[in-house]
């Protein structure tokens, strides 16, 4: 910044208006893309932090110490005879339900959302080639007090959490809809990698998994405290880690060298 | 350095440059890679990809640039649209994030601002302000498709915009890193 030579005050009202302007299109691309997809509703999507352990109901082997995932109950008041707009989640934050409409027609003043994870292997298979990819989610509807069930949601969005180790990841995933935990269908599924968050519209209670063709599958067996992973998925991941932040800096330092009579310029 | 002559260097190292940019894009491609792994390996990896690029953004040098406007007004307007952009698309479903997501989300903030709106920027300028803010945006959206698919385009494209004319207004990269990094924060803690 100390660098900079000074042209303050130089046409500021173009500069204003140009700046206003810049802003006003990111502002409106931003309600775009919130518009596009509730995981799109931030500021900016770019930054890629490590996310807490998946919870899982019933572990694979290779996972250690894992927490039960939560349940969750929510009660939506009804208003003019339709659900109002809201978004609930789960303690753990690994299923949400986003109400931006009303997603129950209803006479009766509220209605209950119970979230249950349960462990997919109790209910019937998915199709082909498709693995299941962390908790089956049942979601269960109320209308109180009469004690109805809807038979069907407008506009419930749900988003679900999924897990990857090293044993079970893969490139696409998709949520499977099932209304007796049976037979399953895809939703049409927004998937977002770099949250490990999948989204799709509900079409009424029932069952969620999310599933996807496995990229690789590595058996793993378990490993006594202390061992090491041992797992070349582990190793070909660090060794590309390793290889293209070395390839950035090198880059760097030779356009450097090639500089190096000249003084480090600031910008 | 004088700047034309500064300008003419990097111009003569465009191709390395781009070379540079292109390895850089690379390491934040390559990050969707590590999720598999636990939890520490994953913070690792993901801290070695940011620091990589943060020191190859800063390690070039690049000619200094004119403050065309007050940089503290720049940064408190691209501040306050960030705040107004977090609010505007409608609530948005939380993430489980670790703790140790704020640092390394800070960490490639700033890293990404170096290879974008320093390095970048500096080369693109020479075909005009317009060309350099908006070649880093289109670049830094395109970047992300691939992490948070193509919702996320419109709203990377504009935040592209927002940092790319910070840098032109302000003439440091330093203001556009500041307001990409409380952008991220504002992912990651709301």
């Amino acid at each position: 910044m100390s660098g900079a030579r000074h042209a303050v005050g130089r046409r500021p009202v173009i500069a204003a208006v140009v700046g206003a302007g810049v802003i006003a299109t990111y502002l409106v691309l931003a309600a775009v893309s919130g518009h596009l997809s509730p995981l799109a509703r931030r500021p900016a999507l770019d930054g890629l932090g490590p996310l807490t352990p998946y919870r899982w109901v019933a572990p694979p082997p290779e996972v250690q110490d894992n927490r039960p995932p939560t349940p969750g109950t929510f009660v939506v008041p009804v208003r003019g005879g339709r659900t109002d707009p809201d978004l609930k989640m789960t303690e753990d934050v690994q299923v949400s339900l986003l109400l931006d409409r009303g997603v129950v027609t209803t006479d009766d003043p509220r209605v209950r959302f119970d979230v249950t994870p349960l462990d997919p292997t109790t209910l019937g298979p998915l199709p082909g080639e498709l693995a299941t990819f962390g908790n089956a989610i049942r979601i269960d509807a109320t209308e109180e007090p009469s004690g109805r069930s809807p038979a069907a949601f407008e506009d419930l969005v749900a988003i679900l959490v999924y897990p990857e180790t090293v044993s079970l990841h893969s490139a696409e995933h998709e949520i499977l809809y099932s209304p007796n935990g049976q037979r399953w269908r895809a939703l049409d599924t927004r998937d977002t990698l770099a949250t490990s968050q999948v989204q799709a519209e509900m079409p009424g209670p029932g069952y969620l998994v999310v599933g996807g063709v496995p990229r690789v599958i590595i058996p793993v067996t378990p490993r006594p405290p202390g061992a090491g992973d041992g797992n070349t998925g582990t190793l070909a991941t660090a060794l590309l880690v390793v290889s293209i932040a070395s390839l950035v800096v090198g880059i760097a330092f030779l356009l450097r060298a090639r500089r190096a009579p000249a003084d480090p310029g600031r910008g | 350095m004088s700047v034309p002559r500064a300008v003419a260097r990097l111009r003569g190292d465009s191709a390395l440059v781009a070379a540079l940019v292109a390895a850089g894009c690379a390491a934040l491609l390559v990050r969707p890679a590590l999720t598999p792994l636990p939890l520490a390996g994953r913070t690792l990896g993901l801290a070695v990809l940011a620091g990589a690029v943060l020191m190859a953004g800063v390690s070039v040098p690049v000619p200094a640039d004119v403050r065309r406007s007050n940089p503290s007004l720049v940064l408190g307007a691209g501040l306050a649209a960030v705040v107004v952009a977090g609010w505007i698309g409608g609530p948005a479903p939380p993430v489980p994030w670790a703790a140790a997501a704020l640092p390394v989300s800070l960490l490639a903030a700033v890293a990404e601002e170096a290879l974008f709106r320093r390095t970048l920027h500096a080369s693109l300028s020479r075909s005009g302000p317009a060309v350099a803010v908006l070649g880093g945006a289109v670049l830094f959206a395109a970047v992300h498709v691939p992490l948070y698919g193509w919702a996320a385009l419109p709203v990377d494209l504009g935040a592209g915009l927002l940092l790319g004319w910070q840098r032109h207004a302000s003439g440091t990269w330093l203001v556009p890193a500041a307001t990409h990094a409380v952008a991220n924060l504002l992912v990651v803690v709301a």
